[in-house]
């Protein structure tokens, strides 16, 4: 091979690893990302034989979907037969069983030498005395260290090149060169859960990245000049994967999916049927007199309150992405760490920092104060850990005191952390504010945020109280709790989001502007409310700092009646009937909770329509719901948005817990119960290994074998005239290509047809 | 289709009643040790068991460590489908470690010692279809495997020469034995203690024990590891007769400094509170050297809680934290003189509550670790910039004053269960060895207090390696 097409080669297969997350910040995504330009069923395929994974539920579980009726049996033979299969069903648990190997991986003594040094170098703070060299970049810190390394021949190493391009080149040539590409493959894709956070790191340029380069270039020159160094024969491991011949034939498992998947469809369908024979308008609705509308998260936690708050018809709810369009980052004042807080997609310009209000400013530094010994008492208690002797003279003066927070953790872990806390919250001394590198944004641009949201979530009359509610979650000394935050606001909690939102809808000279530029008219007494959806506890937490009497009225009417939703909601979740909000928050706090709350577990669907479709109907937490009136879009602009930014989204979302399901060991996060923190962002399983690069089992299933999560692929249902959608498809082609490709199923429901659902693709 | 959500995440009974029985156990066991303190006990059962003071002592310890990690466990393990192993061999566990402090007869010692090991290394490859635990399992089974063995064969030659079968008879006669074979004994046991407590160079079975279920690995590193220091409690008089108290302080010590510095590199959460417990046992080691073996006592039960609690919160562990500022070495002469003050304030203080008043024996030695420990929390607090001087001053006082006065409140009571045990608290004259250690510390703490090891890069690669798991074969 020339150099160059060795090049290309090593693009071409850093192409089929997906990005590794980090898990303070854990955006869930498609795990197979690199192989989405193909069909599915191909794509799998590919990836089973090229990464060993599993890519289709178990034969266990196909069997209990069978059985419980999650699998419609008549779907099923209709499928098989289709495909030729004429025998009954249960006679395919033999071949399902041989199909859905889950391929258990074995480090061997290079991999272990590679994670050594990975580990060292991509650490994020948890070792006092880094990697010497880090600054030089990785190949050459390597080489620079493994010059002294005796659990290598390390004689070798001054032999190897100086830069990591011509490293590999040059162990490369120590084989023939029909041996390349095979060998390039199997060592590029041996550690595929290092390598995507090392790809991770290339792209979003994190300060450690800046300070401490790595590429994939020098990830693999590492490996082969470890390889070169121990005399390994790069070819033994190469010629093994080989020889697994390709099995490119429609497999059984494809056709169990579809049957499962088409029968998930068909049920949804029935329950939305009442919903699409209604007048298909919001106007219906809205006749009433409001108290209060809201606007959640398209998140699939939304539906169950929306539904429980809905169950007065005082109030109107809304489903629209979390960020609610803000593209920002935000400046946290308990941490002083600034965050994306909008969809990985979007590239934010603005920063949102909290700001005291008039008379808080004492009482803000005050809180800052707090923080900041919290951090200095860390920082103390690290330092004492660390140091020589006093390593061993604070064991024995603080010993008691760990012994009695042990007793106290364990049986009484809802006071965890009760004591000794700030009492003070930020949102009662702060309001969020937007800058553009260290400017507050000007009046005009806070008027087209403010307009932009209002036209995207199509509004046309304003409640008294108009409520944007962000969620977040709680739970303690869990390493997945991003993953139960708000995606949108990448896998942070959306309460900054909201507070900003309102505090611009707010303000008069907002008001004023949306009144003159674009005659959005806003009832001078309504007030807009920022707020919180703790959706481990199910409890909503207002944000607001009106003086007004009237609206505190309308305010505390609304806190009480948020009471009994959180109460019905939990005895729907959680399946108790007393002591719920004190089970809830156990969950949340107790620090051996390794299930604090199901997060987006069941995902399955995605209803882009008004709320009418949907009123009242039990979608069982499975699906995600986003606002939409194409009466209100004729240039169909905001569906296209809708398309572009949130399906796309969910669509990482439902592939991310799928794979994450079907084969929780090599896509997935493996057990908690095993999980060891690496570096700061990640887990790995026991003493070493590759680095976990998707949920954890006990996130998606019940038991160590059955799934809670159903592995199905995402259903887009859109309400729109056929020819809307098939114009925005047709215009973005890698839309339409998930479509085609299986990768989710698009419906439309044709208001222009009666309401007729059929699939975009056929 | 809509299903309950808590589906399989509530605690079943047997499980809860299992955790309350545990519960009940430590009460009980609890309430006889506070009995014993008062009304001295020791009850011996036909010449296999006996009950005393010390024995109710870790026998409580240990079964509060028990219950705390099985209720932990009652939630951590929900769905695990061997959650009933993991109560089977941690309960045995439980028993074997109460046997060991109860036993009279030797044969009895070494069997509860060999359990300890089998049920350990059962913990250690709970997940039965997965290589790299049963690699782990192993490695842990071989290691305790031998340490029982040999732990047998030094405590029965002594026995053979001696005629002496059980523990008190044996402390009792062993100087009757020839000293060649009292001195392989000691040896022996020594080595026992090391593998024990994955001393260097036995510490990969401990590296390795990662695939433990996390509230396993708090029991291994609250309980297991502390086994070492539980046999040389009972056996000081051995020790103290051969004069292998300086191998004790002399590994014990070195073992502490290289473990400590292992520890820094470490960059996952696991290993690096491995990396603290191989320290923590040499230090403990150390103290049964000076000839504190009531200090080791008290050392072992505190770090227990302090490594139980770390251990069931490392999940909490992920962060996102910006890249370090280096130290400030900066510090001002008012700085100095407080940190001095401090240090000599709190030195006096811990020697005047924990009795060890004497400059010229090794309990200085113990000593001045404490006044080191006082002046370097002093010091990182008063370089604290937010807060006034008086507020400094304050907190550090208190800190130190808490601090100490905890810890001798628990050194009081653990002295007084061991009262009756020979050779526990019998200082050692200071001798060279004494002060060669001292030296290393002192050199230990600069190199690491001015930073000078980032400058040694071999150094780290010396110590990476150190703490590697066991080397993978090269073929997978």
């Amino acid at each position: 091979m020339s150099d160059s097409s060795i090049k290309k080669e090593i693009t071409k297969l850093l192409h089929k690893i997906a990005d590794t997350q980090p898990l303070y910040a854990f955006v869930t995504s498609n795990q197979l990302s690199g192989y989405q330009h193909f069909p599915f069923e191909d794509a799998v395929l590919s990836a089973k034989e090229e990464l060993q994974i599993n890519p289709y539920p178990s034969a266990d579980q196909f069997k209990r979907a069978y059985l419980n009726g999650e699998i419609n049996a008549d779907i099923l033979s209709n499928l098989l037969t289709q495909n030729g299969i004429i025998d009954h069903p249960e006679t395919c648990f033999e071949q399902l069983a041989k199909e859905s190997i889950t391929h258990q991986k074995q480090y061997d003594r290079l991999d272990q030498l590679h994670i050594k040094w990975l580990s060292s170098f991509l650490d994020e703070g948890v070792a006092e005395w880094a990697m010497p060299y880090r600054e030089k970049g990785f190949y050459a810190a390597w080489k620079k260290l493994a010059a002294t390394d005796k659990q290598i021949r390390k004689g070798k190493i001054t032999e190897l090149p100086k830069t990591a391009e011509e490293n590999i080149l040059f162990v490369l040539n120590q084989y023939p060169e029909e041996k390349h590409s095979i060998i390039l493959k199997s060592q590029l894709l041996a550690l595929p859960g290092w390598l995507g956070y090392i790809k991770h790191r290339e792209k979003n340029k994190p300060d450690w990245h800046s300070q401490y380069p790595i590429t994939p270039l020098d990830f693999l020159a590492v490996r082969l000049g470890l390889a070169y160094a121990i005399d390994y024969d790069l070819r033994s491991k190469a010629e093994e994967k080989a020889d697994s011949p390709q099995n490119k034939t429609s497999s059984l498992s494809h056709i169990w999916l579809n049957a499962w998947e088409k029968s998930w469809q068909i049920a949804f369908e029935q329950k939305i049927k009442s919903g699409l024979t209604q007048n298909n308008e919001l106007n219906s609705q809205n006749k009433k007199e409001l108290d209060a509308q809201w606007v959640f998260c398209i998140d699939t936690r939304s539906e169950r309150i929306r539904r429980i708050i809905e169950s007065n018809q005082r109030n109107e709810t809304f489903g629209y992405a979390g960020f609610f369009g803000l593209a920002m980052k935000y400046k946290c004042p308990d941490t002083q760490q600034t965050y994306n807080a909008c969809p990985p997609i979007l590239d934010p310009a603005l920063t949102a920092k909290e700001i005291p209000l008039e008379n808080q400013s004492k009482k803000f530094k005050r809180y800052k104060k707090q923080k900041e010994s919290i951090r200095f008492y860390d920082y103390f208690l690290k330092r004492l850990k660390n140091m020589l002797p006093a390593a061993f003279g604070f064991v024995e003066g603080a010993g008691l005191l760990y012994g009695f927070h042990l007793i106290k953790s364990t049986i009484a872990p809802a006071h965890r952390y009760k004591l000794g806390r700030a009492t003070i919250k930020k949102e009662q001394i702060a309001e969020p504010e937007l800058f553009e590198s260290k400017q507050p944004v000007s009046i005009n641009a806070k008027i087209e945020i403010v307009k932009n949201a209002f036209e995207m979530m199509g509004w046309k009359k304003f409640a008294p109280l108009v409520i944007f509610a962000g969620h977040g979650s709680t739970s303690t000394n869990n390493p997945f709790a991003s993953s139960l935050d708000c995606g949108a606001c990448a896998a942070h909690a959306g309460g900054p989001n909201a507070r900003l939102l309102a505090n611009l809808a707010n303000s008069i000279e907002v008001r004023n502007g949306l009144k003159e530029q674009y005659h959005i008219d806003i009832p001078e007494d309504t007030l807009f409310i920022g707020a919180q959806h703790n959706t481990t506890t199910d409890h909503i937490e207002l944000f607001y700092h009106t003086e007004d009497s009237k609206q505190l009225k309308r305010i505390n009417q609304i806190e009480a009646y948020l009471e009994q939703v959180q109460q019905t909601c939990l005895s729907e979740r959680l399946g108790a009937e007393k002591d719920l909000k004190k089970l809830a928050s156990k969950k949340g706090l107790n620090w051996a909770e390794v299930r604090p709350e199901w997060g987006l577990a069941k995902n399955a669907g995605f209803l882009i329509g008004p709320r009418s479709l949907s009123q009242q109907i039990d979608l069982g937490t499975e699906v995600f719901l986003h606002s939409y009136d194409y009466k209100l879009d004729p240039e169909a602009k905001a569906l296209e948005n809708i398309l572009l930014g949130p399906m796309v989204v969910t669509q990482w979302i439902n592939n991310h817990y799928y794979f994450s399901t079907v084969d929780n060991a090599n896509l997935g996060g493996g057990s908690k119960i095993f999980h060891n923190i690496t570096g700061k962002f990640g887990v790995i399983e026991g003493n070493m290994g590759d680095l976990k690069r998707g949920l954890p089992q006990q996130s998606l299933y019940q038991n160590d074998k059955n799934y809670y999560h159903h592995p199905l692929r995402l259903s887009v249902y859109i309400n729109a005239p056929k020819q809307m959608i098939k114009q925005i498809l047709e215009k973005h082609q890698h839309l339409n290509q998930l479509a085609m490709n299986k990768w989710i199923h698009i419906f439309i429901i044709d208001p222009e047809n009666n309401n007729k659902i059929s699939n975009v693709v056929n | 289709m809509a299903t309950v959500e808590i589906v399989n995440t509530q605690r079943k009974m047997p499980e809860r009643l299992y955790s309350y029985f545990l519960w009940v156990f430590f009460f009980c066991v609890l309430l006889a040790a506070t009995f014993s303190a008062f009304t001295p006990i020791n009850l011996i059962f036909g010449e296999v068991y006996h009950i005393n003071s010390f024995s109710l002592l870790i026998a409580s310890v240990v079964l509060l460590f028990g219950a705390i990690v099985t209720h932990y466990a009652t939630y951590y393990l929900q769905g695990f489908q061997y959650a009933r192993n993991f109560y089977t061999n941690s309960f045995l566990f439980l028993l074997s470690v109460i046997s060991l402090v109860t036993a009279h007869h030797l044969l009895v010692l070494c069997l509860s010692w060999l359990g300890m090991g089998i049920f350990m290394s059962r913990l250690i490859g709970l997940q039965k279809n997965w290589w790299q635990a049963q690699k782990s399992a192993r490695i842990a089974l071989i290691y305790f495997s031998i340490s029982s063995l040999i732990l047998f064969i030094s405590l029965f030659s002594l026995a053979y020469y001696t005629q002496q079968y059980t523990l008190p008879g044996i402390l009792n006669h062993f100087q009757e034995a020839p000293s060649l074979v009292l001195n392989l004994a000691v040896i022996g046991i020594l080595l026992v203690c090391f593998i024990q407590s994955a001393i260097y160079p036995f510490q990969s079975w401990l590296l390795n024990a990662m695939t433990a279920p996390t509230p396993a690995s708090a029991l291994m590193h609250a309980g297991f590891v502390n086994g070492a220091g539980i046999l040389l409690a009972l056996l000081a008089p051995l020790m103290v007769f051969t004069t292998s108290h300086y191998f004790l302080f002399v590994i014990g010590g070195i073992t502490a400094i290289i473990a400590q510095f292992n520890k820094l590199i470490q960059t996952n959460v696991k290993q690096k509170l491995a990396c603290s417990t191989i320290a923590q046992m040499g230090f403990m080691l150390m103290q049964c050297g000076l000839g504190f073996y009531n200090a080791a006592v008290a050392h072992l039960i505190l770090h227990g809680f302090y490594k139980a609690y770390l251990f069931l919160s490392a999940g909490s562990e992920i962060k996102q934290l910006n890249i370090p500022k280096p130290h400030s070495l900066k510090i001002t002469v008012p700085q100095i003189i407080w940190v001095i003050l401090f240090a000599l304030a709190g030195g006096s203080f811990f020697s005047l509550l924990t009795a060890k008043t004497s400059f010229t024996n090794s309990a200085i030695f113990l000593t001045i670790i404490v006044a080191i420990t006082v002046a370097q929390s002093t010091y990182n607090i008063l370089k604290y910039r937010n807060v006034s001087w008086r507020k400094k001053i304050f907190s550090a006082f208190w800190i130190f004053i808490f601090g100490i006065s905890s810890y001798a409140v628990l050194y009081a009571m653990v002295s007084y269960f061991m009262k009756d045990m020979p050779y526990t608290a019998q200082p050692e004259p200071l001798g060279f060895v004494h002060l060669f250690v001292a030296g290393v510390f002192l050199l230990g703490f600069f190199i690491m207090k001015l930073g000078l090891y980032k400058k040694l890069p071999w150094l780290y690669v010396v110590l990476l390696n150190l703490s590697q798991p066991k080397p993978s074969s090269s073929k997978s």
